[in-house]
């Protein structure tokens, strides 16, 4: 069985403890308006172009077959294109990528083992993210099993949009979640999330009560989920699960906003979090007695 | 590299020297040493520790012309015409250039085309602190006496010996007049400021007669040998001093307060790259750092400057402590302290024949060069091998492409090599010539500099010197061997990669086409340059294809320099990868290469990948290097890393940065040093993509590849350097 990964990041230092390597997966139910990674959204393999990187060679379109270059990288048919990522291959700069890779479990593994001593020294492991690794759900199992065969501490970012009994089935071979929690209102998450929330707060609070060591990472977005009322009730939601988890912010960002222009994609948020917005989110948030990261 | 201060230059030194000008070099140094130090106006320097001393670029290390050129610019014209003419005069037989008399046509071509180079530099050197310190000066004067008696009536040894008492007096004649001037400026003063200055007076004359007894006594000591080594290497600082330190702490004679005060007091007299080495092991192997190393690191990060190049020794004893304080020094982006493996140094030490009472207690000089301090003369950073030109010769038959000149021996004509491993044959057998001649002009360098040069105080104060009655450019000391660096690996194992996977895996491109890219600086090629760039193999990237390729050429150019011995005391020819700034000259001296590199552009800066073609992180970066034969460059190969400021923002950040460099050392890594991404670099990696590939940024929670960032959102990280 394969996975569709899009990126192997060795050398991870903020998705958990220790030195980590994270596993990037592809495909997501959600559809949040600010998501810094929008090549993880698709289920499909995809192809970006880098404009800035392009040195107009033209080699691309000599070796695509379908006309979806036949006016150069930059104005790429999508609709013609299938993905076959020869022009990705063949560019010499990486001005074209391919993104979504097929792997078995056990590439994944071998890739990821190579930096087993920087696990062992430092308590670190393997993190699996996205898009959302419970999408492969399959895929998933078996590589969590093949790591926990190595005896890896590992970690799972996961937005929680999915049935309990897959979520515990992963549970039971993860050391560590990092559960992204955007907003408690129903019809805000419906709105910049693109689905209703009640199986997210649920599995939330299923899996505090079957004893995981969850962070829930919440993404700070001006204008979205940052009024004190949004933040109180994330607050208030956290603190009356078991074992009060802790919390960590995650300041918005527009470094992702190129990618939505290589990959053809509409990009919609403007603004930017400043840091000091969520300095004062997080002094908020220690005065309701919560442990922020 | 202009040492200690050029303001109050005097001429003392200068004219004693040209006046004993037909006195053997090491007679007429210690003269001119001794007129030095009893005649030149003291600069007060210190409130604690006190000592100047002004650096004379001729009559040590440096070529001569350098202090001319480095003279104060309000200096009188007058006297400036004069002094270099003096300097002229002293140049003739104290110039280091006067080595290219003796090379030959190949050599002397070797050396313009940068095949092999001499940089007729007298290498850095440090003492034995922790012997000097115990036996004093009149501990050096008896051994003085009785290597005197050994050598009585041997032919020209009454006039070493005499040259070694002078300059045991100019030291100490330097260190009593510091101590009267002590009490001079304390008769004018008074309150806090005159006790201060009785005590500095009361130690300096106490260690011009005993041996020191206090801390303070103790680093008044080493500070004055120091910097009548023209401030070069201070060797084993903490494992010299921590003795006194300890006893003093104990005792209660003084707090680790004052004793941070007194080493603050030298802090910022200490000129740029002087090495200080710090940590590492008793003689049973265990961790030999104290509450001392603990506090010199602390310093270090509160005055928060560049200098000293600190050196940490680790090994698995070291404490948790020290390995976190010196990650927090490093983090504050001072490149402070770089880190040592002594668990694979020492026995890299010990398989060249060191013995292991002296193995143990190697310490770093210069840049990085590992020598064992006070027993040797490695002539450190003298040689500079480039084997990216070795790669050229093997494509061109023995003929340097750029000059057109025969360097190495014919290996046939590329288009006839049938396989990848045709093309290895003859790039071994560039190297091994390449080597022959390296060790050859190295050598010649360093006979003429054994006869033009003394070296009176390293004489002096290096064991076996004295004993043997021989200069240390005589084969005098304990240890003897000629430490040359390799240049350009990474750069022609990446090119033989290229021509593999191009030529031979692949058969993407004819020999033929590869050849005429190279000779025409890929001019109209961009898309094959970008490929061979962007898209082949780059070691460093702990890809096994392209790392096998360069443990194979590194081990071949270090074994093959290993396999020679230099003549000053049948020494060893060690090989190293310290790599200060000669990547850009010899660059330019070598054409485009199959990497993707143009014609001219700067060699690798280091033994990790060449700039920019690290892709996968520095995990990746250290696994790769890791797989080298690290052993053998036992002169130590430096591997740069470079991180943005965050990535040292706390606790548990410095935690795996620590955890980063330790797993390094576990996979038998040699040295690591830090570079702390600022504005500049940025800047720079925006101009120049192809060299910064590598560079990753981290902001509000996202990392990246800045060169994948559009123009937009690079500027935008730039203008946020802080949160990188």
């Amino acid at each position: 069985m394969n996975g569709l990964i899009f990126d192997i990041q060795r050398f991870s230092i903020h998705d958990g403890p220790g030195i980590r390597t994270t596993v990037f997966m592809k495909g997501c139910p959600l559809r949040c308006a600010w998501c810094h990674n929008p090549e993880s959204i698709s289920d499909e393999p995809q192809i970006a172009v880098y404009r800035h990187k392009c040195i107009g060679c033209g080699e691309c379109r000599s070796v695509c077959s379908t006309g979806a270059l036949a006016d150069g990288p930059e104005f790429i048919d999508r609709s013609k294109c299938r993905t076959c990522g020869k022009c990705a291959e063949i560019c010499p700069n990486e001005a074209i990528k391919l993104i979504g890779l097929s792997m078995t479990a056990a590439e994944v593994v071998d890739t990821v083992m190579r930096d087993a001593i920087y696990y062992e020294t430092s308590g670190g492991g393997v993190t699996l993210s996205g898009g959302e690794p419970l999408r492969q759900y399959e895929f998933s199992l078996a590589l969590l099993g093949e790591l926990k065969k190595h005896g890896l501490y590992t970690a799972v970012e996961t937005c929680g949009a999915c049935s309990w009994e897959k979520l515990e089935a992963i549970a039971n071979l993860t050391d560590l979640f990092l559960y992204d929690l955007k907003m408690i209102d129903p019809a805000g998450h419906l709105r910049f999330c693109g689905a209703d929330n009640s199986l997210i707060l649920d599995n939330a609070r299923r899996l505090a009560a079957h004893g995981s060591d969850i962070i829930f990472r919440v993404p700070v977005i001006p204008g979205c989920n940052d009024s004190p009322n949004d933040i109180i009730a994330i607050a208030d939601f956290i603190i009356s699960l078991p074992n009060t988890p802790l919390i960590e912010l995650m300041p918005y960002h527009r470094i992702g906003r190129g990618k939505y222009e290589a990959l053809g994609m509409r990009f919609d948020l403007t603004e930017t979090c400043e840091p000091e917005n969520v300095d004062s989110i997080k002094e908020r948030l220690r005065e309701m007695g919560m442990e922020v990261i | 590299m202009v040492r200690g201060s050029m303001a109050n230059y005097t001429t003392y030194y200068l004219d004693a020297y040209l006046e004993a000008i037909n006195d053997p070099p090491m007679l007429r140094e210690a003269k001119a040493l001794l007129a030095k130090a009893r005649n030149t106006p003291i600069t007060w320097q210190g409130s604690y520790i006190t000592g100047c001393w002004t650096y004379e670029p001729f009559d040590f290390t440096y070529a001569g012309t350098h202090c001319a050129n480095d003279l104060p610019d309000d200096t009188d014209p007058e006297e400036v015409t004069i002094y270099k003419d003096k300097v002229a005069q002293v140049s003739k037989v104290a110039n280091g250039s006067f080595i290219f008399a003796t090379f030959n046509d190949l050599e002397r071509d070797a050396h313009a085309e940068g095949l092999v180079r001499s940089t007729c530099f007298g290498g850095h050197m440090t003492f034995d602190h922790r012997r000097l310190l115990k036996i004093g000066l009149p501990g050096i004067e008896s051994e003085i006496e009785a290597a005197s008696l050994i050598h009585a009536g041997d032919l020209g040894k009454d006039t070493f010996f005499d040259a070694m008492r002078l300059t045991l007096e100019a030291v100490r004649a330097w260190i009593r007049r510091h101590s009267e001037e002590a009490e001079q400026l304390a008769a004018v003063s008074s309150g806090d400021e005159r006790d201060r200055m009785l005590r500095i007076a009361q130690n300096c004359r106490f260690i011009t007669e005993q041996p020191p007894r206090t801390f303070a006594q103790a680093l008044q000591l080493l500070w004055f040998l120091h910097i009548m080594n023209d401030y070069d290497s201070f060797g084993r600082f903490d494992w010299a001093l921590q003795e006194y330190y300890l006893k003093d702490i104990a005792d209660g004679e003084i707090s680790r307060e004052e004793a941070a005060v007194m080493l603050e007091d030298i802090w910022p007299r200490i000129p740029p790259i002087e090495n200080m080495t710090i940590g590492g092991m008793n003689s049973d192997g265990s961790d030999s750092s104290t509450d001392l190393t603990l506090l010199i690191l602390e310093v270090m990060a509160r005055v928060c400057r560049p200098s000293p190049n600190l050196c940490l020794r680790t090994n698995s004893g070291t404490p948790g402590q020290i390995w976190d304080a010196a990650v927090r020094c490093i983090g504050m982006g001072v490149a402070n302290p770089a880190l040592y493996n002594d668990e694979l140094i020492v026995p890299s030490l010990l398989e060249l024949g060191i013995e292991s009472a002296d193995a143990w207690d190697y310490s770093l000089a210069g840049c990085s060069q590992v020598v064992i301090p006070g027993r040797c003369n490695f002539a450190c950073d003298d040689g500079i091998f480039n084997a990216a030109k070795c790669f050229e010769l093997a494509l061109y038959d023995g003929i340097d492409p750029v000059s057109g000149k025969r360097l190495g021996p014919p290996t046939g004509a590329p288009e006839s090599f049938e396989t990848f491993d045709d093309l290895r044959v003859a790039f071994h057998k560039q190297a091994a010539s390449a080597a022959k001649i390296y060790r050859d002009l190295l050598d010649k360098a360093d006979i003429e500099r054994g006869r033009f040069w003394g070296y009176a105080l390293r004489t002096l104060l290096t064991s076996g010197c004295l004993i043997n009655g021989k200069g240390i450019w005589d084969g005098g000391a304990k240890y003897n061997a000629i430490q040359g660096e390799c240049i350009g690996i990474t750069n022609a194992a990446d090119s033989l990669t290229a021509v593999k996977k191009l030529v031979y895996d692949d058969c993407t491109m004819s020999m033929v086409d590869l050849l005429h890219h190279l000779e025409t600086n890929w001019e109209g090629a961009e898309p094959a340059r970008m490929r061979s760039l962007a898209r082949l193999p780059k070691f460093g990237n702990d890809d096994d294809e392209a790392d096998e390729v360069a443990e194979w050429v590194s081990r071949i150019i270090w074994e093959e320099i290993r396999s020679h011995h230099c003549s000053r005391g049948n020494g060893w020819m060690i090989p190293g990868g310290v790599i200060f700034v000669v990547h850009v000259p010899l660059g330019e001296k070598t054409g485009a290469t199959p990497d993707g590199r143009r014609a001219g552009e700067p060699l690798a800066d280091s033994s990790g990948p060449a700039q920019g073609r690290d892709r996968k992180g520095p995990t990746a970066v250290l696994r790769s290097v890791s797989k080298l034969p690290l052993h053998l460059a036992a002169t130590c190969a430096v591997v740069n890393l470079k991180f943005g400021r965050k990535s040292f923002g706390d606790d548990i950040a410095r935690g795996k940065m620590r955890d980063l460099f330790k797993s390094y050392f576990k996979m038998g890594g040699m040295q690591v040093q830090v570079t702390v991404v600022d504005k500049d670099e940025l800047i720079d990696a925006q101009l120049h993509p192809e060299n910064h590939r590598g560079l990753s940024v981290r902001v509000g929670g996202y990392s990246s590849y800045f060169s994948d960032l559009s123009r937009e959102l690079q500027d935008d990280v730039i203008s946020r350097t802080e949160s990188v």
